[in-house]
């Protein structure tokens, strides 16, 4: 979640610095027109304001409360660390969704707190339609920093950040594979399996942005509500014993694991080795240090967006770099080797 | 089919180019027996008949009988094999088989035929079978689980959207391998498959069937619990006719009988005839069910751990 704190003075940066990630502060004169520009960006809760109210006149500080309380989809807060609003609880029927008044302050905004307020902003906005419009999502980020959402490709210029839905995939066994039948025999396998990939995630929107040999990673553009490229994972598992069977160039039966995880990158098409990403390390953990062959795991982030019909056909596996992580009661063929 | 004069044309001039007139007659009697080029001509027995003219009445009278594929068949049977160990090369023939498959047709090398185009027309014959004719053939069956209690509970307009997606589904699916879906009635469908693998393709049909009404019933289904189906495959000699609902085919009230009496919902239950010819990769996912002493039949199922 992006943080975006509108302060006249130099001390609010101290409290957010325990943050994982970086807080970008404005003054509190470029609200309105910060606002205005924002305002279809937060249709997902991916960008938090705070509006610090030290140095303001009792006006301003009223009118910029006014002007955060219209965005009905902003989710923002207050910093007071003089104390100089009386009824904390009228802020929050407003709107507001925090409130750092003197004491909290001295502690700092830790990541515990921001969970709690991502939790409760995806348990508010889950029935309202996201409705971003392209152009104003890519021309708001430009101005507010924040990553930018969208529907598909035509929406994604390279340089740029967007939260993508990310897919990761490999073959299990690769070392097996290549000491049993030697890398280069291979090769028109492996290539196969990329292009059943390629065929598969492009039905739902997804594109192989990194590939290895035997694995890689897929986009898919996200722009909040349900993360339908989850269905496309679905489908791999499911129909997996097809693909053996039919199309697979392999001599043995496959194994891949597969992971799911939403989060923002800055989109390149060429040049992803320097890319530094928190949710590309992530995937990349989950898949090389967690995942189980044959296996296929979701994140907090992409389960809380998952289709309802979903919540039964995973399990809670536990927590890998401060994150839950779920995996797929998997599919059993009711055959011999069942 | 709707043939052109250019068709008609390569043909004449292809058989005049390339044989005598008694090999014209002679490949013309393949197709339609006691085939006799005097009579149809007007020729007296003793004239003979010039090489165009023969091949001019041998093409006409094809087109007008709707078998010119079924000449060019032979023709390019004989370019390829010769007749009687002499070698006859057939002039033309690329343009030929072109002009055929412009038509929505595609030359199946293995069969030596020409059956419908993925982008053509799709009859219940594939173009190629002929009414009252018995063919081996392969069938799955679905049939919808309570189809009668589904009927009394949900409105009409409710079970006519879930049944047609279903129905969609099913013909997209027996279509992709080759198939033809012979009928469906309310409750249910027929499809048959005829090309190689036959028993393969339609047992894999069955299988990706129970894998995408997971995926229905998961997503999209409108009903309170999960619509299910039971499914069959069986292989046999079967009489073809256009009418489906008309057949009187043993192999089809086995079917019907493994399909109604030994099928579990969401099962997908084979005979043993289908399951010799599935292979190590397939056989592996159908495990045994003895029906009676001796007498096994093959089921799929789809679980979760």
């Amino acid at each position: 979640m992006e943080i975006l704190v509108f302060s006249a003075a130099r001390k609010p940066r101290g409290y957010f610095r325990p943050l994982p990630r970086k807080a970008r502060f404005l003054h509190p004169r470029e609200l309105k027109k910060t606002l205005a520009q924002t305002r279809y960006a937060v249709a997902e809760p991916q960008l938090l304001v705070y509006l610090d109210l030290y140095g303001l006149s009792e006006a301003e500080a009223r009118k910029h409360l006014r002007q955060l309380a219209a965005q009905d989809r902003l989710a923002y807060g207050v910093i007071d660390p003089a104390g100089r609003v009386r009824d904390a609880a009228e802020l929050l029927r407003q709107g507001a969704v925090d409130y750092l008044g003197k004491t909290l302050l001295k502690e700092g905004l830790g990541r515990k707190r921001l969970n709690r307020i991502d939790l409760y902003l995806r348990h508010r906005f889950r029935q309202e339609p996201a409705a971003p419009g392209r152009k104003d999502a890519v021309a708001a980020s430009a101005k507010t920093g924040a990553p930018a959402a969208a529907a598909d490709w035509q929406g994604i210029v390279a340089g740029r950040e967007y939260t993508f839905c990310f897919m990761f995939i490999e073959l299990d066994g690769r070392e097996e594979m290549e000491k049993k039948y030697e890398r280069s025999n291979l090769g028109m396998a492996l290539a196969s399996f990329r292009k059943h990939i390629e065929s598969s995630v492009g039905s739902y929107g997804g594109r192989v942005w990194i590939w290895s040999g035997f694995g890689g990673i897929v986009l898919f553009p996200y722009d909040g509500g349900e993360c339908a490229a989850l269905r496309c994972g679905f489908r791999f598992v499911l129909f997996k014993h097809l693909y053996d069977i039919e199309e697979s160039l392999f001599p043995n039966l496959l194994s891949f694991r597969i992971i799911f995880h939403l989060g923002e990158t800055v989109y390149v098409e060429n040049g992803t080795g320097h890319i530094i990403s928190d949710t590309l390390n992530s995937i990349f953990h989950l898949g090389q240090q967690f995942a189980k062959a044959g296996n296929f795991y979701i994140t907090e982030e992409v389960l809380r967006r998952a289709h309802p019909a979903f919540r039964d056909s995973f399990l809670d596996v536990g927590v890998f770099e401060g994150r839950k992580i779920y995996r797929l009661r998997l599919p059993v063929h009711t055959g011999r080797e069942g | 089919m709707s043939v052109s004069s250019k068709l008609d044309t390569l043909i004449a001039r292809a058989l005049s180019q390339s044989m005598g007139v008694e090999l014209m007659e002679q490949l013309a009697g393949r197709i339609v027996p006691e085939y006799n080029l005097h009579e149809r001509t007007g020729f007296p027995q003793t004239v003979p008949i010039p090489q165009i003219d023969a091949a001019q009445q041998i093409t006409g009278d094809m087109r007008q009988a709707n078998l010119l594929p079924r000449f060019v068949e032979v023709l390019i049977q004989v370019d390829r094999h010769g007749v009687m160990g002499r070698q006859v090369p057939i002039r033309s023939l690329s343009p030929i088989v072109a002009e055929i498959e412009s038509l929505g047709f595609l030359f199946n090398e293995e069969y030596g035929i020409f059956v419908e185009g993925e982008g053509g027309a799709k009859t219940k014959g594939w173009g190629l079978l002929r009414q009252g004719t018995i063919y081996e053939l392969s069938f799955l069956k679905l049939d919808i689980v309570n189809n009668t209690l589904l009927v009394r509970k949900y409105p009409p307009s409710t079970i006519r959207r879930v049944y047609a997606s279903l129905k969609q589904t099913f013909s997209s699916l027996v279509q992709k391998r080759g198939g033809r879906v012979w009928c469906w009635e309310g409750d249910g469908g027929l499809a048959a498959f005829y090309f190689a693998n036959k028993n393969v393709q339609a047992t894999l049909t069955g299988m990706e069937m129970i894998l995408e009404l997971t995926l229905y019933n998961l997503f999209d289904c409108p009903l309170d619990k999960p619509l299910n189906v039971r499914q069959a495959v069986h292989t046999g000699p079967c009489q073809f006719l256009e009418k489906a609902e008309q057949i009187r085919s043993d192999t089809l009230r086995r079917l019907e009988l493994i399909e109604s009496k030994y099928t579990a919902p969401n099962n997908l239950a084979i005979s043993p005839g289908v399951y010799t010819d599935l292979g190590t990769k397939l056989e592996r996912f159908f495990q045994p069910l003895e029906i009676s002493h001796r007498n096994y039949l093959y089921t799929y199922s789809l679980g979760w751990e």
